[in-house]
């Protein structure tokens, strides 16, 4: 009897014992894979911009070796330089131009959208829900629809081949997506806040630029970060609209580098680098507002 | 205090509504005015000249249906050609960048140290400009020069034709696109993060094991997240040109014409603005039309909480 109760509890507790072992191992042993697969994928996703910065600093010679050195013999650290002052382009303007088209995108959008979204959220009046439907209806329509009305429409009033047709239609809304984003996170504003500043005397515009933008500073900068990002980016629309090289993005301006002196890898690789590493800042300054940013959109429910 | 509001507001019902009326509409008069100017207005002027031979230059002539005739039946456009490239893209493209953005958010999303730099690693190759990315590819896949066919020499390995042959042009381009999971990745892991734990106990408990877990808890709880972006993807799939465009010009021997880089040529280079339009209009059609179904048979796999 004695040593049936001593051993009974003795044997389950070695029981338990193993179990957890077993278990702790398994864990490790499955945390080693994860570590090990994420490993590969994150290497293989890092390659193409090691590569870039690689290629970037190696002489012409070199860039061309087959097989390839992966670190350079001879660090060129000026091809940055050259390719940045390449005769012929206009690299230092390009960047300015983009810049400036980015940053009064930007502008429009985060102002018209966050409006629209203050119309939508908080405005109680008829027809609300028509105009709402058709905002988000809007993405579904494939750009190029609208593209050759708006290019006759651009060249009749004497707007190719300026900034207008790419500024001018982010002051109009500033895209359904967008609008839509703004308004999730309005809505769960709460309406005390909007009551007490009512009672206070004041009006719509500055109960939406004193009490709902300061709130919503994480969604607006989601806004502004993923716009600036697609405007810095696009290659598209300024293929399109711009036709003269002074008035060039730095992704056409790269483009026309490439069909001309491609040939130089390392200058194209640095010149790619140099567009690139805006956007690397931006991710890292702004890094919690692109993961965040996503969730705001409350599609995941 | 807001609940004394209330009432006080309904007592005021017409003033208010007039003012509501005017505010409400003032604030949304910028998107109002951008749908008009932007969206609506081109699309009527759209589908007209997509009835019309018209070159910009001349007053448009209206020809009928003769450019939807030619898409379908004049095979030196190429519409029909086209159309097949970048549906068999967006037909591979589509559900590899899905199960690859899951895989890559099922991994981030385990209780491990360490997660949150892997996360930013995997998402860097999305913040990349484009035609950054696009200038790199082509070089790492040279065939004479490339990184790609050095590592593959090294390994023994034949060198790939990449996006010099006919065959493998598109094939390389679809492998390609998984280098932008980022994005989906990033909603998928908030689509994983917000499933409640107490399932995964409940089916602990249950004793089932992880696939089972995974088939019948993480899966249709995601499936709204699926859905959205099944529906997106299918739309920038069908918006394919930047890297044909660059990379490719279409080719060799038109493998990599994709559809929206056939109505730039139409419509810039030919001046062909209805036949352009009305390549427009089918694209319009096409994308409708999936997304049409897309929802109709949402009813059947797409698990919506029934909220309170």
């Amino acid at each position: 009897m004695t040593t049936m109760r001593e051993t009974a509890p003795a044997a389950a507790h070695a029981n338990t014992a193993r179990y957890t072992h077993r278990r702790q191992l398994r864990n490790r042993l499955r945390a080693v894979l994860v570590y090990a697969t994420l490993s590969a994928i994150a290497f293989v996703f890092l390659l193409p911009l090691a590569w870039m910065v690689l290629t970037a600093i190696k002489t012409p010679q070199e860039a061309l070796r087959f097989p390839p050195t992966i670190i350079p013999n001879a660090i060129q650290l000026d091809n940055f330089a050259k390719a940045w002052n390449y005769p012929g382009m206009q690299f230092p303007r390009w960047t300015l131009n983009t810049l400036w088209i980015s940053l009064t995108v930007v502008t429009g959008v985060v102002l018209t959208s966050s409006l629209c979204a203050f119309g939508f959220a908080r405005i109680r009046f008829p027809g609300r829900s028509f105009w709402f439907a058709a905002t988000l209806a809007s993405v579904m329509l494939p750009p190029q629809v609208t593209l050759i009305p708006l290019y006759i429409l651009f060249y009749r009033i004497g707007w190719l081949n300026t900034f207008n047709p790419l500024i001018i239609p982010a002051w109009f809304g500033g895209g359904a997506l967008n609008i839509f984003l703004l308004r999730q996170f309005f809505l769960n504003i709460p309406a005390e806040l909007e009551d007490a500043a009512y009672m206070d005397g004041a009006n719509r515009l500055q109960i939406w630029g004193r009490i709902f933008l300061p709130l919503s500073m994480p969604a607006l900068l989601t806004v502004a970060i993923f716009t600036f990002q697609a405007t810095w980016n696009d290659f598209y629309a300024p293929l399109i609209y711009l036709t003269g090289r002074e008035n060039y993005t730095l992704a056409l301006g790269i483009n026309l580098f490439n069909s001309q002196f491609g040939s130089e890898i390392q200058y194209m690789m640095a010149i790619s680098f140099l567009m690139t590493i805006p956007m690397i800042i931006v991710f890292f300054l702004a890094q919690r507002y692109f993961v965040s940013g996503i969730t705001l959109t409350g599609i995941n429910r | 205090m807001a609940t004394q509001l209330t009432p006080l507001r309904r007592t005021r019902h017409s003033k208010l509504y007039w003012r509501d009326t005017i505010e409400g509409y003032a604030f949304i008069m910028p998107v109002i005015l951008g749908l008009i100017l932007f969206v609506f207005g081109p699309m009527i002027a759209s589908l007209y000249i997509s009835f019309t031979e018209y070159s910009i230059l001349q007053a448009p002539v209206w020809v009928g249906f003769r450019n939807y005739v030619d898409m379908f039946t004049r095979a030196p456009l190429r519409v029909m050609h086209s159309l097949w490239v970048t549906i068999v893209y967006a037909a591979a493209s589509v559900p590899l960048v899905l199960v690859a953005a899951l895989g890559a958010a099922l991994l981030l999303n385990q209780k491990l140290r360490g997660m949150r730099y892997f996360r930013t690693m995997l998402y860097i190759p999305t913040v990349v400009p484009l035609v950054a990315t696009i200038f790199v590819w082509g070089w790492l896949l040279n065939p004479s020069y490339g990184l790609v066919n050095a590592a593959l020499k090294l390994l023994g390995l034949p060198p790939g034709t990449w996006l010099s042959e006919p065959n493998t042009a598109l094939p390389t381009l679809i492998l390609l696109s998984v280098w932008g999971i980022g994005g989906s990745m990033v909603i998928f892991l908030a689509g994983l993060q917000g499933i409640p734990e107490s399932l995964y106990e409940a089916a602990k408990i249950d004793g089932a094991n992880e696939w089972h877990t995974f088939r019948h808890i993480t899966l249709p709880q995601l499936s709204p997240t699926i859905f959205f972006l099944l529906i997106t993807g299918i739309i920038s799939a069908f918006q394919y040109f930047a890297p044909a465009f660059i990379l490719t010009r279409g080719g060799p021997l038109f493998a990599t014409y994709f559809y929206n880089l056939n109505l730039y040529e139409k419509a810039f280079r030919w001046q062909f603005m209805g036949l352009a339009s009305a390549m427009a209009w089918l694209l319009f059609v096409i994308i409708i039309a999936l997304t049409y179904i897309l929802f109709r048979s949402s009813n059947a796999w797409v698990f919506y909480e029934v909220k309170r």
